[in-house]
């Protein structure tokens, strides 16, 4: 298929306006789903190990030290049935 | 095989199965949201009585993946139109556990996996089985014409037939980087040409290099070697944009599919399309992509997770591992795969505006799975066909900001909520690998990996 330059700019444009209504909906969806988990509209950026697993692992909170204290001197029997518990 | 009843679905429990306490408000919460087919995770317990349970994550529905092994675990409910439809409690009670699951899928039309505990069983139930008579029954029932072979692992690997050879339009974007791979230097473009022409056996192939005007004219003159009449050789001459780059091949062709290859890649696979173009004998398939290998042979990319940031399956690991529940042996469906090595119709790819050029080098094959997806495709990932993949000889992987920012702007739900992810996986890692306690090995808790920011 020999194209033209102008050929080919048309076409470019034809699946970029295609992309750009695609991307619309998406962006909605994704507006939406932040309104409903009260994120911020602030641009996004891939979330750090730092800052995700500081959330998640409340086992590293300072409060916890000394339960982890106890549990952690607790016999093996005791201490493999509160992890059957809780997990 | 005991049966019980949980907000209206009936669940088969097999003898070496005990249902945990939480498990029917979790099924009846998932039938309330309209579910006809549910399945969970489950613990598997050895023999000492110190051990803690293993634990066996799920991912959520993958019909590609039932077919190669029973991945939704021995129990599993369904609504009584669904085992109606299926043969009947008494039927469904007495085959195996892959039969059965596949039997209540095929009539189910709202599959949910449910991200909680909904069996206790022993330690040698914990990897998936696999029935080969049972899928072979069910290619009949559902028109699937496929061959059949049983991997040890076990797994049942499904061959459809193909019943065309349309034309694949193989699209190279290049700027004639010349790289030593396996110890020779080379033009890559050029290997990666003469790859599929000599590696592949399939017959309706034609070739699209897309070369920088800067190309250097020996480099150009090997690319075009390579292709000979087959080839179409067409200039860029416009800022680096390798989306770009592929929507002017793809407006230059009227080829049925169009297969993304990287520069840098050299195929593996003699059956590489056949096996990939037969995923498209299943209308709901948008994008196939093969494994892809390093150069030294290990696992480049088994598919794309969002964990919670992008990251490719089992990278850096030996491609004979079998991965979480023999995943890697299996085609599955996937969030999204590398555009290195690709396949996609022609027409869809036209759908749903091609590659997006305001990702010039990374994201724009995640946006473009994505943007499948929303249109009702699905993507596949398969063992059946690899291919190297040197990544990155071409140019230095860079995460770019505003990249991530546009990606997130548009697909934010998706990247949190992978349907094909697991919310309990240990987060910031390339392996499938429960984030509980005591489940991460010396070795996956080393700490994180940085996430793919390359091609």
């Amino acid at each position: 298929m020999g194209l033209r330059r102008s050929e080919i700019d048309a076409r470019l444009a034809e699946l970029a306006a295609v992309d750009e209504r695609i991307a619309a909906d998406a962006k909605a969806n994704a507006a939406r789903y932040r309104a409903a988990h009260g994120i911020s509209d602030e641009p996004y950026a891939f979330p750090t190990y730092r800052s995700a697993e500081e959330k998640k692992v409340w086992v590293h909170k300072w409060w916890v030290r000394p339960f982890r204290f106890f549990y952690r001197h607790l016999p093996i029997a005791v201490r493999s049935r509160i992890k059957r518990v809780a997990t | 095989m005991k049966t019980v009843r949980a907000g209206g679905l009936v669940g088969f429990i097999p003898a070496h199965c005990r249902l945990r306490r939480r498990a029917r408000r979790a099924v009846t919460k998932a039938a309330a949201a309209g579910a006809d087919f549910v399945y969970g995770d489950s613990l598997h317990s050895t023999d000492d009585r110190h051990e803690e349970p293993f634990q066996v994550l799920r991912p959520g529905w993958s019909p590609e993946r039932l077919r190669g092994h029973n991945y939704v675990g021995d129990v599993v409910f369904a609504t009584d139109t669904v085992i109606a439809a299926a043969g009947g409690i008494e039927l469904l009670a007495d085959i195996t556990a892959h039969d059965r699951s596949l039997r209540l899928a095929e009539h189910a039309q709202r599959h949910v996996h449910v991200a909680e505990f909904l069996y206790d069983t022993d330690w040698n139930h914990a990897a998936p089985l696999a029935d080969v008579e049972a899928v072979r029954e069910h290619c009949i029932r559902t028109g699937i014409v496929a061959t059949l072979d049983v991997d040890a692992t076990p797994a049942v690997r499904v061959r459809r037939t193909l019943t065309s050879r349309p034309r694949v339009a193989v699209i190279v974007p290049t700027r004639g980087t010349r790289a030593d791979v396996w110890g020779r230097e080379r033009v890559l473009a050029a290997g990666a040409i003469t790859s599929m022409r000599t590696t592949s056996t399939y017959p309706n192939l034609e070739f699209i290099a897309v070369v920088d005007h800067d190309t250097p004219a020996d480099a150009r003159r090997e690319i075009e070697s390579a292709g000979g009449d087959a080839l179409a050789c067409i200039d860029y001459d416009r800022p680096f944009n390798f989306a770009e780059k592929v929507n002017i091949a793809a407006v230059h062709t009227d080829a049925d599919y169009l297969l993304l290859l990287n520069d840098d890649t050299e195929v593996v696979s003699p059956d590489i399309v056949e096996t990939m173009l037969s995923y498209f004998e299943d209308p709901g398939v948008g994008l196939v992509g093969p494994t892809l290998l390093y150069e030294d042979g290990t696992i480049q990319s088994a598919g794309h997770f969002f964990n919670p940031v992008p990251y490719d399956y089992y990278r850096g690991h030996p491609a004979e591992i079998p991965g979480a529940s023999n995943m890697l042996r299996v085609a599955r469906e996937v969030s999204s795969v590398i555009a290195a090595c690709a396949l996609t119709p022609r027409a869809l790819f036209e759908q749903v505006g091609g590659l997006c050029t305001k990702f010039p080098g990374n994201y724009n094959d995640i946006d473009y799975a994505l943007k499948l997806r929303m249109a009702g495709k699905r993507t596949i990932w398969t063992p059946l066909a690899v291919c190297h993949h040197f990544e990155s000889k071409t140019r230095e992987p860079v995460m770019k900001p505003a990249d991530v920012a546009e990606l997130g702007a548009r697909w934010r739900d998706m990247l949190e909520r992978d349907p094909y992810a697991h919310p309990a996986l240990q987060r910031y890692q390339f392996v499938w690998k429960s984030n509980r306690p005591g489940q991460r090995s010396v070795d996956e808790a080393v700490g994180p990996t940085a996430p793919i920011a390359s091609k």
